[in-house]
């Protein structure tokens, strides 16, 4: 190898090196900005690897239940010791983000409680 | 133990399954945290900050920073269609003034709204000083709202509380499982879905609340913080459960600004734990996201 090419691969690989480095210091500080990837991917919280082979079961109805008005007639204010929310893996959702549920709007309501949420006021 | 319930941040705070003492220390932590903290009362520590020159280091209370800090982990999250720099913005569409009933809206100039968003318009030079780069106003909205139940929702796990609700005028967090509700948004004084959660939060946003009009055009409080533009995405209302109120605020938000299959795909990429309730414009429901979060969910006839 003559020192030309030498030279030339040793100058290729300093501008790569530099440029790899001046990319890294780009990104120490990228909240800044809002094509910031490099930090918005470390941001996300690990849980966002779901399993998509745990979608749950159709938990929905429509109208009331009297089962559950039973057992939640028994239940002192809104609080209720149901108990049975799995929540000991919080970083294991398991979700319908790929089944959603439509379905027209309801035309009456339910009675509110202490733990309505809507539009602030 | 009686449900508490007082007026503060502009809506109705309701504080469930705590003591008399408990109540009193929550309802002055809220009325602080408000006195602090809102755009509306003047000469506030909001608003000495707001009136900083830029390029001159501002120093940070201890409480701010932990305020501002968890508002721009999530405006990050969010991709800044969310963030805390809306300030003058929202006094250009007409929102001056704590809303109440027939809103009379006073038109502001918006001499510093962020029209493109392109960078967070503070340089933090270290965890307790910052300057300004560019003109602009906080306004910390929900991001508030959330921090401050959040907050004493910490206070009241550090007391070992095993069942509590605090809910500030629909944003709300329980310990311990509660039935819920969320409140229809035409019908409203109803709600439209019950269901129960456990030891998180639930937040909702909407168009149909804080709206009014001028010259024929129709304005509400949600803004698209890339634009700056008022959001027509055909969303009514979101609600969305989370494991605290500012997630929960933050994800409804977004799914009040962008279009909804595109809210999806960024919200199961960032925020995959939540569940959600959209209500949209035509009229028509979607429920989706993580259904381990909720139980027990009936929707009104």
């Amino acid at each position: 190898m003559d020192k030309k090419v030498k030279w030339t691969i040793i100058a290729v690989s300093t501008a790569t090196a530099f440029g790899f480095g001046g990319l890294v210091l780009n990104n120490q500080n990228p909240s800044s900005t809002t094509n910031s990837t490099a930090e918005n991917n470390s941001n996300q919280d690990n849980s966002s690897v779901f399993n998509e082979n745990q979608v749950q079961q159709d938990r929905f109805s429509r109208g009331n239940r009297p089962q559950s008005d039973n057992e939640l007639a028994s239940v002192p204010s809104s609080s209720y010791d149901e108990g049975s929310i799995d929540q000991s893996s919080p970083d294991q959702g398991s979700s319908s983000w790929e089944q959603d549920q439509f379905q027209q709007a309801p035309s009456s309501g339910f009675e509110q409680g202490n733990g309505s949420s809507g539009a602030s006021r | 133990m009686k449900t508490k319930e007082f007026r503060a941040m502009n809506c109705t705070i309701k504080l469930g399954g705590m003591n008399k003492q408990v109540q009193l220390e929550v309802e002055q932590m809220i009325h602080e945290f408000e006195q602090n903290t809102s755009r509306f009362i003047p000469n506030n520590y909001l608003s000495y900050l707001n009136n900083r020159a830029l390029n001159v280091p501002i120093h940070l209370d201890e409480s701010f920073v932990d305020l501002l800090d968890q508002s721009l982990t999530l405006a990050r999250k969010a991709d800044y269609y969310v963030h805390p720099f809306m300030g003058d913005n929202m006094r250009e569409i007409g929102y001056t003034s704590s809303f109440y009933e027939n809103y009379k809206p006073i038109f502001e100039e918006g001499r510093f709204a962020i029209k493109e968003f392109s960078e967070e318009p503070i340089e933090r030079l270290s965890d307790m000083w910052l300057i300004k780069k560019r003109d602009f106003s906080f306004d910390f909205g929900g991001f508030g709202k959330g921090y401050i139940i959040d907050q004493i929702k910490k206070l009241l796990l550090k007391k070992e509380s095993s069942h509590a609700l605090i809910n500030a005028g629909g944003d709300l967090t329980v310990i311990g499982a509660y039935e819920v509700g969320i409140e229809h948004p035409i019908l409203m004084g109803k709600d439209m879905m019950k269901l129960v959660i456990k030891d998180c939060a639930l937040a909702t946003s909407g168009k149909n609340q804080r709206k009014w009009g001028k010259d024929q055009a129709a304005y509400h409080h949600i803004l698209n913080g890339r634009t700056g533009e008022l959001s027509h995405n055909g969303v009514l209302q979101a609600s969305v459960i989370a494991n605290t109120v500012m997630e929960a605020e933050t994800a409804s938000k977004l799914f009040c600004i962008l279009p909804f299959e595109d809210a999806k795909a960024l919200l199961s990429m960032r925020f995959p734990k939540i569940a959600y309730f959209i209500y949209f414009q035509n009229n028509q429901i979607a429920i989706g996201g993580d259904t381990t979060l909720y139980k027990r969910l009936e929707v009104a006839q």
